[in-house]
């Protein structure tokens, strides 16, 4: 038998999330449907909210319920550090660090011919006017160490370069903490590469 | 010294299960054409390595009938015990794998090297007829077990070098200079790491020819797209090797030179082994090459790897399956045979028999010889 209409569209909204297949999408299905009404009503109202609450910001392109974002409005951050990301969480995990005291710029992904992603899908025209206005010293590009990210910072880097800012790659190699006899082959064989002076 | 202790198989090829006790020093797997001694061997070499040597049919490599096989290895080394482990199943049409170490899933990069194994099989005259990419693949199963940095260099190359393709193809905007600094560099490294091995296993195994009573002088040679003797003089090679093919590369929409379109060289007295050797030269050849590629891997990490031999040495003489059998420093060999080998020392003989069940195919174990 089919699932009543009701519970057989719930489940496929459900369905069609990240990570989300049939079975997980039944389960939390039969469960919204036990929910009170209230709970049930407050979930919704949360998903409306994020709709019609959450925004990006039209400086950084970061997520944010205001615009200017609280970074970008927020006068003890230093314009003059820009740093630059791939993903709005990767701002999230930057900020968890509370080292740093710059502001962001969220290019919306990675430059991958593969997936039809170009330099123009990406905010990085947005990215050339912000240094150009002026005030910002230093770019810093955080996008991630995969073969798309790097591509995408050697492309930023010649772009910057030439407006006279500093460009800085972020570092990486073992995690802090880990013991060098239980780090991946992979991630040694990378920290080993980036080796530097004493 | 890594050691095959313990051999589990589930729903892989003709096998609906089987579970085996490994011994060290040579085992000789004996039975008729089609019994499925190979699938054996094929299925060490897939959970050590997380790939089949087998491309073609690859959805055969699970039973009929049944959603997924897997191969589970207990394996010894260095005085520890591991579990290693690899399910293969089909999603939306496509075989997938999953790796587990000790229960963890694990990726592949860091499975490779644990069980360290060389196989001569009958496809390895593929290498001779074949096109390059086989005799790529000659240099990357070693390499890949040797190194977690080559492994991981020439992963991300081959992700390089497709997002380069995909650049040019969609006719994108600018030049490909995003992806040629990371190319160069991966490449370069790739290149050097081949360079590196290939000097080593050169000599190795045209001495094996010889050894091996092949007739003429087999020579064995690296030609890299990028040559050099320096990373520096590579680096070079590349750079002006993508200046001058940019205009053919935009027009055809792929990349036409470096590491992906290396390849090596195998010559008969002076003239390609394709064209200039029997298919019994060809044989002893490839015997030689893998015999050689054990001996380099054995050096490099201090330890032999397990040695594979599917049909390998039936054609050589009792002298001579001898030599390749009385290998020195005491490798833990599985071979495939219709016959009994000829073997000075100790073997132990299982007798595969046509079928999938574990119990029919094991029923009977001979003595030692």
């Amino acid at each position: 038998m089919d699932y009543p209409v009701p519970l057989a569209r719930l489940i496929d909204e459900l369905s069609k999330m990240p990570t989300v297949g049939p079975k997980t999408a039944q389960r939390m299905a039969f469960y919204v449907m036990r929910l009170t009404t209230e709970e049930a009503q407050s979930l919704a109202d949360a998903i409306l909210g994020v709709k019609a609450g959450m925004r990006y910001c039209s400086v950084c392109f970061g997520i944010t319920d205001t615009d200017p974002c609280a970074i970008c409005s927020n006068p003890a951050r230093s314009g003059a550090v820009l740093c630059v990301v791939e993903d709005p969480r990767d701002v999230i995990a930057l900020e968890r660090t509370r080292e740093f005291r710059g502001r962001y710029h969220v290019l919306g992904g990675a430059i991958s011919p593969l997936d039809g992603v170009g330099p123009d899908d990406l905010k990085i025209a947005e990215l050339l006017s912000r240094v150009r206005e002026g005030g910002v010293t230093e770019v810093i590009v955080a996008t991630n160490p995969r073969v798309e990210g790097e591509a995408t910072a050697f492309y930023l880097a010649r772009l910057l370069k030439p407006l006279g800012v500093r460009v800085t790659r972020i570092a990486h190699g073992l995690p802090v903490g880990g013991d060098l006899e239980y780090a991946d082959e992979v991630t040694l064989a990378r920290a080993l590469e980036g080796r530097r002076d004493l | 010294m890594p050691r095959l202790r313990r051999l589990w198989i589930r729903a892989f090829r003709n096998y609906s299960r089987a579970d085996i006790a490994l011994d060290d020093g040579i085992t000789a797997l004996v039975g008729r054409n089609g019994a499925g001694k190979s699938n054996l061997l094929e299925a060490v070499y897939l959970v050590a390595t997380g790939r089949s040597y087998r491309t073609a049919r690859e959805e055969e490599a699970i039973l009929r009938g049944e959603t997924a096989a897997r191969v589970r290895a207990q394996i010894s080394r260095r005085g520890r015990e591991e579990e290693i482990e690899i399910t293969l199943a089909v999603e939306d049409g496509r075989l997938t794998s999953q790796m587990r170490v000790n229960g963890a899933p694990t990726p592949r990069g860091s499975v490779l090297g644990r069980l360290t194994v060389v196989l001569a099989a009958p496809w390895d005259l593929e290498m001779v007829r074949g096109s390059a990419a086989g005799r790529r693949r000659l240099l990357d199963a070693a390499l890949a077990q040797l190194s977690p940095s080559y492994f991981f260099a020439l992963h991300r190359y081959h992700r390089v070098v497709a997002q380069r393709n995909a650049h040019m193809r969609r006719g994108a905007p600018g030049g490909t200079e995003a992806w040629d600094a990371q190319m160069v560099a991966l490449g370069v490294r790739i290149a050097a790491h081949r360079t590196e091995y290939m000097r080593r296993v050169a000599p190795e195994a045209e001495a094996w020819f010889s050894r091996l009573g092949g007739e003429g002088t087999l020579a064995v040679a690296y030609r890299p797209s990028w040559p050099g003797e320096t990373d520096e003089s590579r680096e070079e090679e590349a750079r002006a090797q993508l200046a001058r093919l940019r205009a053919d590369e935009i027009k055809r929409g792929t990349t036409l030179s470096g590491p992906h379109r290396d390849d090596v060289d195998l010559s008969l007295e002076g003239a390609a082994l394709r064209a200039n050797g029997s298919q019994g030269q060809w044989r002893t050849a490839m015997l030689a090459v893998r015999l050689a590629e054990r001996g380099v891997m054995a050096s490099e990490t201090g330890e032999s790897p397990v040695l594979l031999l599917d049909d390998a040495i039936a054609e050589l003489d009792g002298d001579r399956q001898k030599r390749v059998l009385g290998l020195a420093d005491e490798a833990q060999v599985l071979l495939t045979s219709t016959g009994l080998p000829q073997v000075a020392g100790p073997v132990r003989v299982l007798a595969v028999e046509a079928g999938a069940v574990a119990e029919a195919i094991w029923s009977s174990r001979l003595e030692r010889f």
